[in-house]
């Protein structure tokens, strides 16, 4: 967390060539994590069959240092929720495995990790080398999985079912997305430019991200100090159209309305916003369109991270969340990575990093596939709280 | 409330009540129900069979419950659009990553069958959808009850759908060698804060979803307060069936165990099935004789309570209970 904290200030994006996915579109700029799954499975001292596991691995390591931050025992896990977004989940294992499936025997090695390109599987491997926990489940609704895990963790805390969730996402790069991706013609060769002119597409990234989630009553209790306050959240669907966003984003729109609704805000309350900003001719104009219909001309500043880490797909939901927690409690605004042209008609993004700001009310938004969009609102926790 | 299934029993029906198929293969497919009547045939052309399914699972439970415009849509599936991202795997792997289709990837995620429900229904409300094995229908129903709980939401379309094309039946045969007869899922139910409007099919008490419990607390959780069925997830492999006998043991007493997976195949959308049964269970006040493992169809003073029992490979367990 402190080095992407030191990156984001300092301006220095994660995007490069691609090193360990064996495909042909390796032209293609990502946001790759740098290490392999060795370096990674060394780190946490794990093996087989963990050294194989993508996804999983760099799940373990996020959510290992979110709950050595908050300071979670054994005992507060075990009565915790480890609520998961992903979608290709192992599916990098799939591949490899798809053309030997007819030669793979039952009850073998080689047939469980077949099965390890079940999303559900991965939450669990992740879990398992945490500790023991009382609910696992994972949500898979593209690229707003992690900020609907969110969502439930935080719909459990109300209910009163339990006290601490650790709620976020993991995902890894594979064939199967790039490719999928690449039919849509939505990558771009080069840097992803979210809210410019000349945007051409998508950059895609990978990684993981979990925020520990905790009720007031719980964090008093333990005598822990929160690091922002989780205020408002809402999960919509913009009901269009599979792959595209409607004009007027109205997804988009009901998602940070209702979000503000339950933050008990109001729209000029709102410091900043961590778009969802993919870069695609689509998303770009939608989402702002949805801003204008909100803010008109006071749209707040904006900025698409994602030209720092690549679009993560299932993780970005957390993993912006992550980034905006880091600005709220250093007071510093992102910028979006290299924007030269502004569109039509159209308020340009934060182009500089800002220091020394007012990050009271920060806005999340992550818009999956399916018209998924989800709005998660952080608060800056006062000195007196 | 209201349900509907599709599945290897007639579609959209209950005549698994009294005159189940039965089958002998390990592995069958679904019933196709008549889409004709929810879909117009052009639209339906470019939806694969589980997208065909849910809408007509969703509609019919749509038009039973008299609920238009549900809250909530919340759905679980444990993996998706197979055969669409099958047939784009297939394509990668004969013809390599430069000629590949857009379309098959546009409908392959999870997602695609919760929003298609939306895009059909023009739903903005909230829209999830669960991805864990076999607890995936468990997971979307207890966020659907939970947000009723605490009444955020007022109404939920749930409901859990998986395909098992050839080529994942082979597959399954090898990863889950302990599914010894498998087949397909699609169940559409509507959860509702009040019974007002049409007759409820039962009331859903509560849902758990427990990973790696102990013996004691899922004991605990299980607790039967008399006049219960219970329903599990019982299939014929021992070692599947093992976990659930030692835990009926410990339960003893008066209550009627309940199978299903040899009436409707398994797959990681079964669990829904059961929830199905135990809804038809209360509203008729009675357990059919040929998915009886022991005790009795009918109990004096009526079946109060239902609880739903499944594993998912012993690790995930969900609970839930349905009362009268």
């Amino acid at each position: 967390m402190q080095s992407t904290l030191a990156s984001l200030i300092k301006g220095e994006s994660g995007i490069g060539a691609l090193r360990h996915l064996d495909t042909v579109h390796n032209n293609l700029p990502v946001g790759e994590v740098k290490l392999s799954n060795g370096d990674m499975a060394q780190m946490l001292n794990l093996s087989y069959p963990y050294n194989g596991l993508r996804t999983v691995l760099m799940g373990i390591i996020a959510a290992k240092e979110a709950i050595a931050m908050a300071g979670l025992d054994e005992a507060v896990l075990k009565e915790s929720a480890f609520i998961n977004g992903t979608t290709v989940g192992g599916m990098d294992m799939t591949e490899r495995y798809f053309k030997q499936v007819f030669d793979v025997q039952a009850d073998t090695p080689d047939a469980v990790e077949l099965k390890y390109n079940d999303c559900g599987c991965s939450s669990e491997l992740i879990v398992d080398a945490l500790g023991r926990v009382k609910t696992v489940t994972t949500t898979s609704t593209a690229c707003s999985s992690a900020a609907n895990a969110v969502i439930l963790g935080a719909n459990m805390i109300k209910a009163g079912l339990i006290d601490v969730a650790i709620v976020g996402g993991t995902e890894c790069l594979t064939k199967f997305h790039i490719n999928g991706f690449n039919t849509l013609m939505i990558l771009d060769p080069e840097r992803c430019r979210p809210f410019d002119a000349g945007r051409a597409g998508i950059n895609l990234g990978e990684g993981a991200a979990y925020l520990v989630i905790e009720s007031e009553r719980s964090m008093k209790a333990r005598g822990a100090r929160p690091l922002v306050r989780l205020a408002g959240y809402a999960n919509t669907c913009d009901a269009f159209h599979q792959t595209a966003t409607s004009e007027d984003g109205e997804g988009a729109y009901l998602s940070m309305r209702k979000a503000m609704d339950m933050a008990g805000v109001l729209p000029k309350d709102i410091d900043y916003i961590n778009a969802h900003g993919t870069g695609t001719p689509n998303n770009d104009v939608c989402e702002f369109a949805a801003m204008e219909r909100i803010w008109g001309y006071n749209v707040p500043p904006f900025s698409s991270t994602k030209t720092f880490t690549g679009h993560t797909t299932s993780a970005s939901g957390a993993i912006e969340s992550v980034i905006c927690i880091l600005g709220i409690i250093n007071s510093f605004m992102p910028k979006t990575h290299g924007f030269t042209s502004p569109i039509n008609g159209q308020a340009i993004p934060v182009t500089e990093t800002r220091t020394d700001v007012k990050m009271d009310n920060v806005v999340n938004n992550s818009f999956g596939f399916g018209g998924n969009d989800s709005t998660l609102i952080f608060s800056k926790v006062k000195d007196n709280e | 409330m209201s349900a509907a299934q599709v599945s290897c029993q007639k579609p959209l029906s209950d005549d698994w009540m009294e005159d189940p198929v039965w089958y002998d293969e390990g592995y069958v497919r679904a019933m196709e129900p008549d889409s004709r009547n929810f879909i117009v045939p052009s639209e339906a052309r470019r939806m694969s069979r589980i997208l065909k399914r849910t809408i007509c699972t969703s509609i019919t439970t749509l038009n039973q419950s008299g609920v238009k415009e549900p809250d909530a849509i919340v759905t679980g599936t444990g993996m998706g659009c197979m055969e669409n991202s099958e047939k784009f795997l297939i394509d990668l792997s004969n013809f390599g990553e430069t000629c590949l289709k857009p379309t098959l990837f546009m409908q392959s995620t999870h997602n695609t069958i919760s929003s298609l429900v939306a895009i059909v229904l023009k739903n903005h409300g909230y829209n999830n959808t669960y991805s864990h094995g076999g607890i995936s229908f468990d997971s979307a129903l207890f966020d659907a009850w939970l947000q009723i709980k605490t009444g955020a939401i007022r109404t939920a379309l749930i409901g859990a759908h998986d395909e098992v094309t050839p080529f994942t039946a082979l597959v399954m045969k090898k990863t889950h060698p302990h599914f010894p007869f498998v087949s397909e899922t699609s169940v559409s139910a509507m959860l509702s804060a009040d019974a007002a409007g049409t007759a409820p099919l039962c009331q859903v008490e509560s849902v758990q979803l427990l990973y790696k419990p102990t013996a004691d607390e899922l004991y605990n959780v299980c607790h039967f307060t008399g006049n219960a069925v219970l329903i599990a997830g019982i299939n014929g492999d021992e070692a599947n069936d093992e976990l659930y006998n030692e835990l009926i043991d410990r339960c003893g007493g008066d209550i009627s165990v309940v199978k299903y997976k040899h009436l409707f195949g398994e797959n990681f959308s079964s669990s829904a099935i059961a929830f199905y049964v135990g809804c038809r269970i209360l509203e008729r006040q009675l357990v059919p004789q040929h998915m009886l493992v022991s005790g009795s169809a009918q109990q004096e003073g009526g079946i109060k309570e239902v609880v739903i029992v499944n594993h998912a490979g012993g690790t995930t367990w969900s609970v839930i209970k349905l009362c009268r």
